[in-house]
């Protein structure tokens, strides 16, 4: 799961993407209005975390231009000023959810994760198939009575195909939900990454459709 | 104009009567330099008159009559003594009304002589009938003028009034829409005498708005830099190198300064009553402020209903509006099973029902709710939160805020009175 943070507060910022990489997500930071919209219309992010108060151009003015352009990006709306007029005005802006500031980053993490899942459809807050569980909270996955520690690129990697299983996703899509953009991108590395996984949870959960990627595929539902 | 009408009468009343005796006196000083005298027997005759003859003509309406002690004279048009005639003594004159034999008005003129030593009084009178009928055609005539004149004068005046004031009735459309939200400032575009007074309401406005934009903004900063460090501070908490209880401290300090700035903040951010140029768009706020709710409890699945009554119109702060419904509806959604219906009537002002089909309060935890004085927040855990910040809404508008058992959805009925804006 790849986020785009956009906030001016270094020192909030600074803690937030911590956390955030630490739940699992990779973490892109825009600290201004023309940076933010600029990364949101090009990169492939699967939530935006959106304060209202910033330079250059406002939260909501880029919100607004996004959803103009037909970006459906799900937006978190963060704000200092939590008063409900600024919600009604995210709301008709187009944001998906509202956090007022100062909030603890679990709540923020909780949001986004539930975000996430309605986006998928999905109205659990656990990512089950019927032989995997994936435990976001410590990063490891039951695989029937055993239990797998996951590294955080694996981890990052599963929990992207099992909210997207039964899609064909291709490497270059993997290796853009799962890395930041300063992270080197070598696509091959989701090969080697795909093949640790499948040592853990098992060959027949992962195919490989040549040439188009991988598709996730729980063979026993 | 009556005034006129009746003086204008008079005068030609009184100056026609003295021309009439004018000419009266001038016959009778013709009349007196016609009498002979008889030195001897002290006789008194007419000459050989020339004068009008009308005198001549019997009951022509001119007549003359010479009186002395002994004997009366008179013009042949007037036959014997059909008058009185006073004796009068020499220079003395006289005028009288009275009326002929066929009854028409006559005017009398009298003068006392003396010639050789003889004493005599000539009376001169004239039948005035057909001049009185001239002077009523003319008092008739005046009368008409003067009532059309009345007319006109009238209807000019009522122009006059009618064009200043309807200057002054751009001031009054322009406060009802500026009660009604429609525009911020009053046009200037009036009379010379009431245009200081429309600048200076004008610009009190302009200042008004002004201060409460400044304060709103002090407050929106001072919410962003007590957050920022606060946030900070309550993150430190959550650091693992400080000691357990310590932690606990500051954490719990730091969270109780945290909800004190938002509350105290939040209050702080209302407009309250007063704010002219503010209209809250019901139809197009509350089905997006529905939307959000329906967003943020999207796992609920709550049935939000809405019904604005006719005539429902708030004509107040949009932000406190938010803020007043929002909560309501907030925690009804938060309370609720599967059904919330947000009702609006009017009734001299907005009548505002939130209701939900949740749990709801007991009696005795409604009539804690409803206690002056009482923080909601403190008396009931969860349901108060956002009743607090209601409740200061409501009493900066003079409403009122009633919390009972809905009858039709078993769970809380937050009901609030805003009464209309004061005349």
């Amino acid at each position: 799961m790849r986020l785009l943070v956009v906030e001016d507060d270094p020192e909030l910022v600074s803690y937030v993407r911590t956390d955030l990489v630490r739940a699992g997500f990779a973490v892109d930071i825009a600290d201004n209005g023309i940076d933010a919209e600029h990364l949101g219309n090009t990169e492939p992010y699967d939530a935006v975390v959106l304060d209202l108060g910033l330079p250059q151009k406002s939260g909501m003015d880029v919100l607004q231009a996004w959803r103009k352009d037909g970006n459906r990006v799900p937006v978190i709306v963060l704000t200092a000023r939590d008063a409900w007029y600024e919600r009604v005005d995210g709301f008709k802006a187009g944001a998906d959810d509202y956090l007022g500031k100062p909030f603890h980053v679990e709540e923020l993490i909780a949001r986004i994760r539930a975000l996430i899942y309605r986006r998928h459809g999905r109205t659990s807050h656990q990512i089950e198939t019927r032989c995997l569980r994936l435990d976001e909270d410590v990063q490891q996955v039951e695989v029937g009575d055993v239990t797998h520690q996951l590294t955080g690129t694996e981890f990052r990697l599963l929990r992207y195909m099992m909210l997207n299983s039964g899609r064909i996703l291709s490497k270059t899509h993997l290796s853009e939900h799962v890395y930041d953009q300063d992270s080197e991108r070598d696509s091959n590395l989701i090969e080697v990454y795909i093949r640790r996984l499948r040592e853990k949870i098992g060959t027949q959960m992962i195919l490989t459709k040549r040439g188009q990627g991988y598709i996730f595929n729980d063979p026993s539902v | 104009m009556f005034i006129f009408w009746w003086s204008a009468t008079l005068a030609s009343r009184l100056l026609t009567e003295r021309f009439v005796f004018e000419h009266l006196a001038a016959t009778a000083g013709s009349v007196e330099s016609v009498l002979l005298f008889d030195d001897v027997s002290k006789e008194i005759r007419l000459g050989n008159y020339r004068l009008d003859p009308a005198y001549d003509r019997p009951a022509s309406g001119h007549y003359f009559v010479v009186r002395t002690d002994e004997k009366t004279l008179s013009s042949r048009s007037a036959w014997e003594q059909f008058f009185q005639v006073p004796l009068l003594v020499p220079g003395e004159q006289r005028v009288a009304h009275g009326v002929g034999v066929a009854g028409e008005p006559l005017l009398f003129w009298f003068g006392g002589y003396a010639r050789q030593g003889q004493t005599f009084t000539i009376s001169v009178a004239q039948d005035v009938s057909e001049i009185k009928g001239k002077l009523q055609v003319f008092q008739w005539f005046s009368a008409a003028v003067a009532l059309v004149l009345l007319l006109v004068l009238l209807g000019v005046q009522r122009l006059i009034v009618k064009r200043s004031v309807d200057k002054l009735d751009t001031i009054r459309r322009d406060m009802t829409r500026l009660e009604h939200g429609k525009a911020v400032a009053l046009s200037e575009d009036v009379p010379t005498e009431v245009l200081p007074l429309v600048r200076e309401f004008n610009r009190m406005l302009r200042r008004y708005d002004q201060r409460l934009r400044q304060s709103r903004n002090a407050v929106g900063n001072l919410a962003h830099s007590l957050k920022g460090p606060l946030n900070l501070l309550l993150r430190a908490t959550e650091s693992v190198s400080a000691e357990k209880h310590d932690r606990s401290i500051i954490g719990q300090n730091a969270e109780a300064i945290r909800q004190l700035i938002e509350s105290e903040l939040k209050r702080a951010r209302l407009a309250g009553r007063g704010t002219l140029g503010q209209r809250f768009d019901l139809d197009t706020e509350l089905p997006a402020l529905i939307g959000l709710l329906e967003q943020v409890y999207s796992e609920k699945s709550v049935d939000v209903r809405y019904n604005i009554g006719p005539g429902v119109e708030l004509v107040h702060d949009r932000q406190d509006m938010l803020e007043l419904i929002g909560n309501l509806l907030d925690n009804a959604v938060k309370w609720s099973n599967s059904v919330v219906v947000i009702s609006l009537r009017s009734a001299r002002g907005v009548l505002l029902e939130v209701e939900d089909d949740g749990p709801g309060c007991s009696a005795e935890e409604l009539g804690r709710l409803t206690q002056r004085g009482v923080r909601l927040d403190e008396s009931v855990a969860g349901h108060g939160l956002g009743l607090s910040i209601v409740k200061d809404i409501v009493d900066m508008y003079e409403g009122r805020l009633e919390l009972t058992t809905s009858t039709r959805l078993g769970g809380l009925r937050a009901s609030v009175f805003l009464p209309a804006r004061s005349r």
